[in-house]
C-alpha cells in the first residue's frame, strides 16, 4: 500500500513534468486520500492508514535510539573502553520470515552498541553483540521490545 | 542563520567521526571496534551530508546528498554484520572481559561464563 | 562564518583518518584492518561531501557517491576473504 502511494507520487509528479519535493508531496497526498477512499468503498483492505503510523513510529523511534547509542558508545570512547562489558547473547526470535529478519537485523546493526553475528540454522535464534550487558535478560527484553515488536506491527 | 546550522552539523558530525576513529584505535577487541566505526558512517555522515545539502541548497545536490545518505544508511548495517559474522567464525578472539558468549553455548556446549577463563581449546 | 568553520571540520576528519591509518597498519588481526579500511571510506565521503559544499564543485558529489559505493564492496570482498582463511 505504501508502495502504491509511492507509485502514485511518482506518477503525479512525472505529469506534472518536473520531479521535485513539492510535486512528490502533494502525489503521495493525491494518491492517499485515493487510496483510503477506495479501502472505504472496500475495495481495498484498509492498512495503509496503520501503516504510515507504524513506519512513522518506527523512524522515530530508530533516530532517537540512534542519538541515544551514539552518545552511549561515544562515552565509552573517552573512557578509552574502561567499564564496558561486551557480551554475545542469544535473542529468541518470534519474527519468521525474511524480510522481518532481515529489517530486525538491520535495524540492531544500524544503532551503535549492538552488532548481529550470527543467525542459528533453525532462524529462531540471533546472536548478538552488545556492548553493554548488566543483566542478559533486561537486554534481551530491550531489543525485542524496543525493535523486535515495532517491526512485528508493521508488517501484520 | 543557516550558515550557522550548517557548522553545527559540520563541527558535530566531524566531532561524531573523529570519535569513532578514536574508538577504532582505543577499544579493545574487533566486535567493540565495529560498533565504533559504525557512528563514524551513521552519524557522522548523517550530519555532514544534512550540512551541505542545506549549504547547496539546489535541488540536484539535494538529490545526491539523500542518495548518498540513503546508500550509507543501507550498506553500513551489513558491512558490520559481515564483518562481526567473519570475524566470530574466523576464531577472531572475544575481548577477555567479555562477560557471556551464548553462541558458544548452543554450538559447542560448552558453559562458559566470567568470572574464569575460556575452557582451553 | 564558514569559512572558519569548513577547514575546522576538514582538519578534524583529516585527524580521524590518520588515527584510522594508525589501527590499519597495527592491526593486530586482519578483520580489524577490514574495520579499519572500512572506516577510511566511510571518513573519505564525508571529506568530499564537506568539500563539495565548500568549494561549490558540485560533481564531488558524484564522486562521493562512488567512493562510497567501492568502499562497500570492497568490505564484503575482504570479509569473505576472511571467512574463507578459516575454511581452508
Amino acid at each position: 500500500m505504501v508502495l502504491e502511494s509511492i507509485l502514485l507520487a511518482l506518477a503525479w509528479s512525472a505529469l506534472q513534468g518536473e520531479i521535485s519535493l513539492g510535486n512528490l508531496l502533494v502525489g503521495y497526498a493525491f494518491g492517499y486520500v485515493i487510496l483510503v477512499l477506495l479501502a472505504r468503498g472496500g475495495v481495498m483492505p484498509s492498512t495503509l492508514w496503520s501503516r504510515t503510523v507504524h513506519a512513522v513510529g518506527l523512524a522515530l523511534f530508530v533516530v532517537w535510539e540512534l542519538v541515544l547509542a551514539n552518545a552511549r558508545v561515544a562515552l565509552d570512547v573517552v573512557r578509552a573502553g574502561e567499564g564496558i562489558r561486551p557480551a554475545v547473547l542469544a535473542i529468541p526470535l518470534d519474527v519468521t520470515r525474511d524480510d522481518e529478519i532481515l529489517l530486525l537485523s538491520m535495524l540492531i546493526n544500524i544503532t551503535p552498541g549492538s552488532v548481529t553475528i550470527d543467525l542459528s540454522d533453525d532462524r529462531r535464534t540471533l546472536y548478538v553483540h552488545v556492548m553493554h550487558m548488566h543483566d542478559a535478560e533486561a537486554t534481551r527484553r530491550e531489543i525485542k521490545e524496543g525493535f523486535e515488536r515495532r517491526v512485528k506491527r508493521l508488517f501484520e | 542563520m543557516i550558515d550557522s546550522l550548517v557548522a553545527l552539523l559540520w563541527l558535530s558530525g566531524s566531532g561524531f567521526a573523529l570519535l569513532a576513529a578514536l574508538g577504532v584505535l582505543r577499544l579493545p577487541d574487533v566486535f567493540t571496534r565495529m560498533q565504533a566505526s559504525t557512528k563514524a558512517s551513521t552519524l557522522g555522515v548523517g550530519c555532514l551530508l544534512l550540512g551541505t545539502a542545506l549549504h547547496l541548497g539546489d535541488f540536484g545536490s539535494l538529490i545526491r546528498a539523500a542518495s548518498i545518505g540513503a546508500f550509507i544508511l543501507l550498506t553500513t548495517p551489513v558491512a558490520a554484520h559481515v564483518i562481526a559474522r567473519a570475524s566470530y567464525l574466523a576464531d577472531v578472539p572475544l575481548w577477555k572481559g567479555t562477560v557471556l558468549d551464548e553462541r558458544r553455548r548452543d554450538t559447542d556446549r560448552v558453559a562458559w561464563e566470567q568470572p574464569g577463563p575460556p575452557p582451553a581449546e | 562564518m564558514l569559512d572558519v568553520v569548513a577547514p575546522i571540520t576538514l582538519a578534524m576528519l583529516g585527524v580521524a583518518l590518520l588515527v584510522a591509518v594508525v589501527r590499519l597498519v597495527k592491526g593486530p588481526t586482519l578483520p580489524d584492518r577490514v574495520v579499519a579500511m572500512d572506516l577510511l571510506g566511510v571518513l573519505v565521503v564525508g571529506l568530499i561531501v564537506v568539500l563539495a559544499a565548500w568549494t561549490g564543485v558540485r560533481t564531488m558529489l558524484d564522486a562521493a557517491i562512488v567512493i562510497a559505493l567501492i568502499g562497500f564492496l570492497g568490505t564484503i570482498a575482504y570479509a569473505t576473504y576472511v571467512e574463507r582463511g578459516r575454511q581452508e
